[in-house]
């Protein structure tokens, strides 16, 4: 049961560890950067009718009441196990917090700037583009945010189905705990999910401060 | 429709593109006629059937309880809301026939929250207008400056500064500087100085007057306040429910011959003394002091409102004033002065309320 001391382990195992944390990065990527688009995207389409964003904003909390292994476990018969189920479930799961904080975000920007707006003459898209967007930017670069923290967890779970990145390190760890070295297989994917985390998340405070519009910064 | 308009109408339409510093374009008439705006699902229509000749140049207040369509008609004149039917001509130009984003950028809008683009600077605000318009950079940024230094902020201090970093006071004026940047004939106005205090609201209402003197705008003012109706107005429409027109006509009429009782009842207690705000001591003949001193009191400035003039002689307990003009003493103003211009104003109304029953067959 007692493998090699951790660091030990860490530096033996480095490539394969590298090789599981860049998946697990590549994968959360993509799949944010698809969810992102597509959330602002569904945001903007929605957010001008009351009765759509509130119908919207009530689908995504259901949504997220749904555990991943089980969306993911009802999806493997139709789509197939690895990426072929992981990049929707993913995606879809990131979209919830970005489409839910664009509509929000958009919501919130105060009538009566729009209604200035309007009255000297900017037209739709100007005034989304050049008005509502840096406004509404910072709750929905949160959006994203937190739409980061839910991909990089439920990557780990995605192993399950054959989700490439750290997961494959922990399931196995745990599957097979008491054989040589799982612990330390085990600890070390859990520090570098964490660590893909932190990394993210400071990401994103960087962009914040650089993206949001000076007047606008609290 | 027909109306030429007397002061240069013809360099507005399109938001006077050739302003080049300086000369500024003065207001075009508008004319609403029956006017309706319904919305749908209701029985009273918001707007019922107004008509309104607005000339050019002059300021017009829409005043009225709320609710009573006031600011739904003004916000029909730049199309923010598209009336029911009834025609709405600007300089003889049927706003229902242009494009209404242009349209709005030949108006300038000032509402009560300002509205000020918060991620934008002070700059970036008031060159917002003139930007859509296709200004190139140094003329926008040379009318900026002016802008800034024309609602008395310092372009230096402020140009570059955030909406947020300034006082409610200060941010009105630049909402009015945005309005007047790419100097437009037109002004819709929603209460600009209701969120203000009122100190400060005094001294935006006295230096936008002395604006107006320069720039001649054809202005719709909207507000519940009927004092700021009877100094800002050139005219005032008293609007009653679904904006019908109780009376229409300049403040010193409405005050001492109300059409009727709903007027009498808007215009409220102590006519008298706001018809008094609209007199100055310029109209009265003064008496030429024989004494070169007034021992202690303070003399009035000959642009002093006889309201200020009463109220200087309640305080100091004097039936006699010294009046000034710029540091000279010129004379001497009377209580019995007061009574008299008081009396004369009254015999003048009531001189044309007579004449005004003949014709209409009776007003109260």
């Amino acid at each position: 049961m007692d493998g090699l001391p951790f660091f030990e382990y860490v530096s033996l195992f480095r490539d394969d560890l590298i090789f599981a944390t860049q998946k697990h990065l590549l994968v959360s990527l993509y799949t944010l950067l698809i969810a992102t688009v597509v959330g602002i995207a569904l945001g903007l389409l929605v957010y001008r009718r009351a009765s759509l964003s509130t119908l919207s904003i009530g689908a995504l909390a259901i949504g997220f009441t749904i555990p991943s292994i089980a969306l993911f476990g009802l999806l493997v018969p139709l789509l197939g196990t690895g990426l072929a189920v992981g990049f929707p479930v993913l995606t879809m799961y990131g979209l919830l917090p970005i489409l839910r904080n664009t509509i929000v975000g958009l919501n919130s920007v105060d009538k009566a700037t729009l209604d200035a707006a309007r009255g000297i003459g900017m037209g739709r898209l100007r005034m989304l583009w050049q008005i509502e967007l840096p406004l509404a930017w910072p709750v929905i670069l949160t959006g994203v945010r937190v739409g980061a923290q839910l991909i990089v967890g439920i990557v780990v779970i995605g192993a399950y189905v054959g989700v490439p990145g750290l997961g494959e390190l922990l399931f196995d760890a745990l599957q097979n705990l008491g054989a040589v070295n799982k612990l330390n297989q085990a600890l070390a994917g859990t520090i570098l999910v964490t660590l893909i985390a932190l990394l993210l998340d400071a990401a994103f405070v960087l962009v914040r401060r650089y993206t949001t519009p000076r007047g606008i910064r609290v | 429709m027909s109306d030429p308009a007397p002061t240069s109408s013809t360099t507005t339409t399109g938001g006077s593109a050739d302003n080049s510093g300086g000369s500024e374009a003065g207001g075009v008439p508008i004319i609403l006629q029956g006017v309706t705006k319904k919305y749908p699902g209701t029985d009273a229509a918001a707007v019922d059937n107004i008509d309104l000749e607005i000339g050019a140049g002059e300021i017009v207040m829409l005043v009225g309880p709320s609710g009573c369509g006031k600011t739904t008609t003004m916000r029909m004149v730049n199309r923010l809301i598209e009336p029911t039917s009834g025609t709405i001509s600007i300089d003889g130009e049927d706003v229902l026939s242009l494009n209404d984003v242009k349209l709005r950028r030949t108006i300038g809008y000032v509402i009560q929250q300002i509205g000020l683009f918060p991620h934008l600077t002070i700059e970036q605000n008031v060159a917002m207008v003139p930007k859509l318009l296709g200004w190139d950079k140094s003329r926008i940024s040379t009318r900026v400056e002016e802008m800034l230094a024309v609602v008395g902020l310092d372009p230096h201090e402020f140009a570059h500064r955030f909406p947020r970093q300034l006082s409610g006071g200060q941010q009105q004026r630049v909402g009015v500087a945005r309005a007047l940047a790419a100097d437009p004939p037109i002004m819709l106005m929603d209460e600009p100085f209701g969120a203000v205090d009122p100190i400060t609201r005094t001294r935006l209402q006295d230096e936008f007057l002395n604006l107006q003197q320069k720039l001649r705008k054809t202005i719709v003012f909207v507000t519940h306040d009927f004092d700021e109706a009877v100094k800002m107005g050139d005219k005032i429409a008293v609007l009653d429910k679904g904006s019908r027109v109780a009376q229409f006509a300049a403040p010193e009429e409405i005050l001492t011959s109300p059409a009727d009782d709903f007027v009498a009842g808007f215009v409220g207690q102590g006519a008298t003394l706001k018809r008094l705000q609209l007199e100055r001591l310029d109209s009265l003949d003064l008496h030429q002091s024989s004494r070169s001193t007034h021992d202690g009191v303070t003399p009035l400035p000959v642009r002093s409102t006889l309201h200020d003039v009463l109220d200087a002689m309640i305080a100091d307990g004097r039936d006699e004033l010294p009046v000034e003009k710029d540091g000279q003493l010129i004379g001497t103003v009377t209580l019995e002065d007061l009574l008299d211009r008081v009396r004369a104003l009254r015999e003048e109304a009531d001189g044309k309320l007579s004449r005004r029953g003949d014709e209409t067959g009776g007003v109260a």
